[in-house]
């Protein structure tokens, strides 16, 4: 009766436990995870497009790198939209993220295609548009801290 | 400990044979849990981890010189001598924990391999999994492993191009000893992520497979004391050169993504440095360099699980019996490599892989070192060769830090979240 009795009360307590709403701490927590996630991904991007359209490395090794890269920017923006704000002012901070990393996704997708399309001048254009977008990271970052 | 290992598995003499010997060590030194560890820390903190690194390269001279001088006087290889030393029990535990843990570091390996792979022919990883599997089985299974550990730890010299991209990166050397000489978090985040971090580029440095590969090439290639001072020449100049690799894949890394507060996730992310120091030439030496260290690295794993396994249970084993006459050793070894593809086909990040290999490296640590250092101070085994009082005390210096660490590791790694903050 008594292993019955603690098997019920940790279900219990299991239950409770992940039925309680989500904590503003850690929602905070979590935005600023993916930002960082999102900003590595830019970043490393610019990076190596840059470095593509000046002739410093071969095609075969920036498309896994750019993949890489959208990959994190596309999961990024699916734990963003997956998260369940607790109140207004986290409502807020996630479509302030969301509007960046939309941008960073679009960002991403016209320097693959550039790369793709061996068209230097829209490589130039799209890693000048993410340095802007990993500035707005950077500084969301900034003005989170973990 | 590393690759340097393989270096001392070859019996040379001559001067020039000794120098090649060194030559193979540096190239060896560094393997996938070195590479990740040192561009991850770079990236995070700079410099401010390069102690780390200096200090696990003199621990891990003063372990690889025991283990290598207990072999050569002993002709018996560390689980044979576990096993008698501290009973069947103790020996078993110790086994388990380092059979699972060589599993998953031949898996971190081979997932290395095949990014190296994916790189130069943008080709997926896991695409290249079950190659890389099949090649490094028929390679150990058919191909002379002493000539092949050569060419691997020579061709693995080929990251030296890190240091040389330095200058042409505009390197901020003054910068760079600043932090080195200051190692506090800065920027990277806190005191927690600053140790996680200590924590795991510290085991890969010592990776505990690395001693087992080492006394079982010892006992395979009939080391006795004439070998002793080839030995340690590859130990106590081809180490430290090698840990000058690790410290200059930090130091690109600290040079390019440290001031952009870029963290990496990507194994392809970590030569991009060089590839913009040196452009595509040093591109295509940084991917050989990365192949071949992981390669290397992958065939000792391989060897080294099937190795510990045989030598507790008293079976024939080695790479120079037939097959035939070591049949349930090379079953192991195939059944090593199968798990290591299955292991990386679950599409678990690589760098997440390696990272996790190094926190559970850092734990079983003392179950390695420990015995090594009790064998070495027995006079029953190695008679005047037994340590002298200045090996025992860095040696006993240095198995305090492992304690620490090992205590350390797990709870490092929960407070950080596996250093995702």
């Amino acid at each position: 009766v008594a292993l019955v009795a603690v098997v019920v009360a940790a279900w219990l307590a299991i239950g409770l436990l992940t039925a309680r709403g989500v904590d503003p701490d850690e929602f905070r927590q979590t935005t600023v995870q993916v930002a960082q996630g999102a900003l590595d991904a830019v970043r490393t991007a610019r990076l190596v497009g840059e470095a593509e359209r000046d002739g410093r490395v071969f095609h075969l090794y920036v498309s896994p790198v750019l993949t890489n890269s959208q990959q994190g920017v596309g999961t990024a923006l699916r734990r963003m939209a997956e998260q369940t704000a607790p109140g207004e002012a986290e409502l807020r901070l996630r479509e302030e993220l969301l509007a960046v990393l939309h941008e960073a996704d679009r960002r991403t997708s016209e320097l693959a295609v550039a790369v793709e399309q061996g068209d230097r001048e829209r490589i130039t254009a799209a890693a000048g548009g993410l340095g802007l977008v990993g500035e707005r990271l950077a500084v969301f970052v900034a003005r989170h801290p973990g | 400990v590393k690759k340097p290992f393989m270096a001392s598995r070859v019996k040379t003499t001559g001067a020039l044979a000794v120098t090649l010997g060194i030559l193979t060590a540096m190239g060896g030194f560094v393997d996938v849990g070195e590479f990740v560890a040192s561009a991850q820390s770079g990236a995070r903190f700079g410099m401010a981890l390069a102690w780390v690194t200096v200090l696990g390269v003199i621990g891990i001279c003063a372990y690889a010189e025991m283990a290598g001088r207990v072999s050569a006087i002993t002709n018996r290889a560390t689980f044979d001598l576990i096993r008698e030393r501290l009973g069947p029990r103790v020996a078993l535990a110790n086994l388990t924990a380092s059979f699972l843990l060589t599993l998953l570091t031949l898996a971190a390996e081979m997932g290395g391999v095949a990014i190296a792979l994916q790189l130069a022919t943008s080709v997926h990883y896991l695409l290249w999994v079950p190659v890389v599997g099949l090649v490094l089985w028929v390679v150990l299974w058919r191909v002379e492993f002493g000539r092949l550990e050569k060419v691997f730890g020579l061709a693995g010299l080929a990251l030296v191009v890190y240091l040389v991209a330095l200058p042409a990166l505009h390197a901020d050397w003054r910068g760079m000893w600043q932090q080195a000489s200051h190692p506090v978090p800065g920027s990277g985040g806190g005191w927690a992520m600053y140790l996680y971090f200590a924590v795991a580029l510290f085991a890969s440095a010592v990776t505990p497979y690395e001693v087992f590969f080492f006394s079982s090439g010892g006992v395979e290639e009939g080391w006795g004391p004439k070998e002793l001072p080839t030995m340690r020449a590859n130990v106590l100049i081809g180490f430290p050169l090698g840990g000058l690799l690790s410290l200059g894949i930090m130091a690109a890394s600290a040079v390019v993504f440290h001031p952009l507060q870029v963290r990496l996730n990507f194994v392809g992310q970590a030569v991009l440095p060089v590839a913009l120091g040196l452009g595509k030439l040093g591109l295509a030496a940084v991917i050989l360099g990365l192949f071949a260290a992981t390669f290397g690295a992958a065939m000792e794993t391989g060897l080294s699980s099937a190795y510990t396994v045989a030598q507790y249970f008293g079976w024939q084993w080695g790479t120079r019996v037939k097959p035939r006459k070591a049949a349930r050793f090379h079953t192991l070894l195939l059944v090593s490599i199968l798990s290591g593809v299955l292991i990386v086909l679950t599409t678990i990040n690589p760098s997440q892989l390696t990272e996790l290999m190094l926190v559970f490296s850092a734990v079983v640590l003392p179950l390695t070192f420990l015995p090594v250092l009790v064998v070495a101070n027995d006079r029953e085994y190695l008679g005047e060769h037994v340590n002298g009082w200045f090996t025992n005390a860095i040696a006993s210096m240095f198995l305090v830090v492992i304690v620490v660490a090992s205590l350390a590791a797990i709870p490092l790694m929960i407070m950080t979240n596996m250093g995702e903050g």
